[in-house]
């Protein structure tokens, strides 16, 4: 049955190999046939951030080619951090913390990483 | 109401894997199924059988086994992360030509495609961290 999946990633991507597996998850979601969203909140959003080092970063490019085009960030964890959208590798959509609410609320699932 | 768990945290080190345990045995008790356990990340190691706890601490690795076997619940961990970590069945130490196999009982293999299926199929899918 085709549900909707909300994957809520909060970790950065040194440091652990939590945002690493993660992504795994994401990816093998995302070749059954569920509708599939990404919200990168807190520390979470330096999974985004550009010029990074890890190798397993180059995926986050491919999301749109694996049909994950609904890509949220954590506006105010942006702010934060002195990020701005020109500082992310693919293009998303900006949310506050209401909006984020609202967002798990939508979804059958939640995966939280 | 019936139940996924995804265990994302070791037994020893942190909370969350007994967290997870308490939490199945409220449900069961209150006559709600839990189908499946997954163990992923650093949950990976509840599935070791070479862990040794002194006899005045919690094994919360033998807790899940305990538990698996009275209630016939399916404790799965994830293929791909299992093998990073050194926990592996006979199947995959031929596979990798390894001399010793770790895998608790209880504990059987499989990949990320079961786990996304479970997620998605049972009433609640609550993760540990």
């Amino acid at each position: 049955m085709n549900k909707k999946i909300l994957f809520v990633f909060r970790q950065p991507p040194i440091g652990s190999a939590k945002a690493q597996e993660a992504l795994d998850i994401l990816l093998m979601a995302s070749t059954r046939q569920h509708s599939i969203s990404v919200v990168f909140i807190g520390d979470g959003v330096w999974q985004l951030k550009t010029q990074q080092a890890k190798n397993f970063t180059a995926a986050y490019k491919a999301l749109p080619l694996y049909d994950v085009t609904q890509i949220y960030v954590d506006q105010l964890a942006l702010q934060e951090r002195c990020l701005t959208q020109s500082d992310l590798t693919l293009t998303v959509t900006l949310l506050d913390n209401k909006a984020i609410a609202k967002l798990m609320q939508q979804h059958d699932v939640i995966f939280n990483f | 109401m019936n139940f996924a768990i995804l265990v994302n945290s070791p037994p020893f080190a942190k909370q969350g894997s007994y967290s997870a345990y308490e939490f199945c045995k409220a449900a069961l008790s209150k006559g709600h199924p839990v189908k499946k356990i997954f163990f992923y990340q650093d949950g990976i190691y509840n599935a070791n059988s070479l862990i040794c706890m002194p006899q005045d601490e919690i094994d919360v690795s033998q807790l899940w086994q305990d538990l698996a076997q009275k209630h016939s619940i399916e404790l799965i961990i994830c293929v791909a992360a299992a093998q990073r970590r050194g926990v592996i069945d006979a199947t995959e130490a031929k596979n990798y030509d390894k001399t010793s196999t770790n895998l608790a009982k209880h504990f059987r293999v499989a990949g990320l495609g079961e786990l996304i299926e479970a997620s998605t199929t049972y009433d609640r899918f609550i993760t540990f961290n």
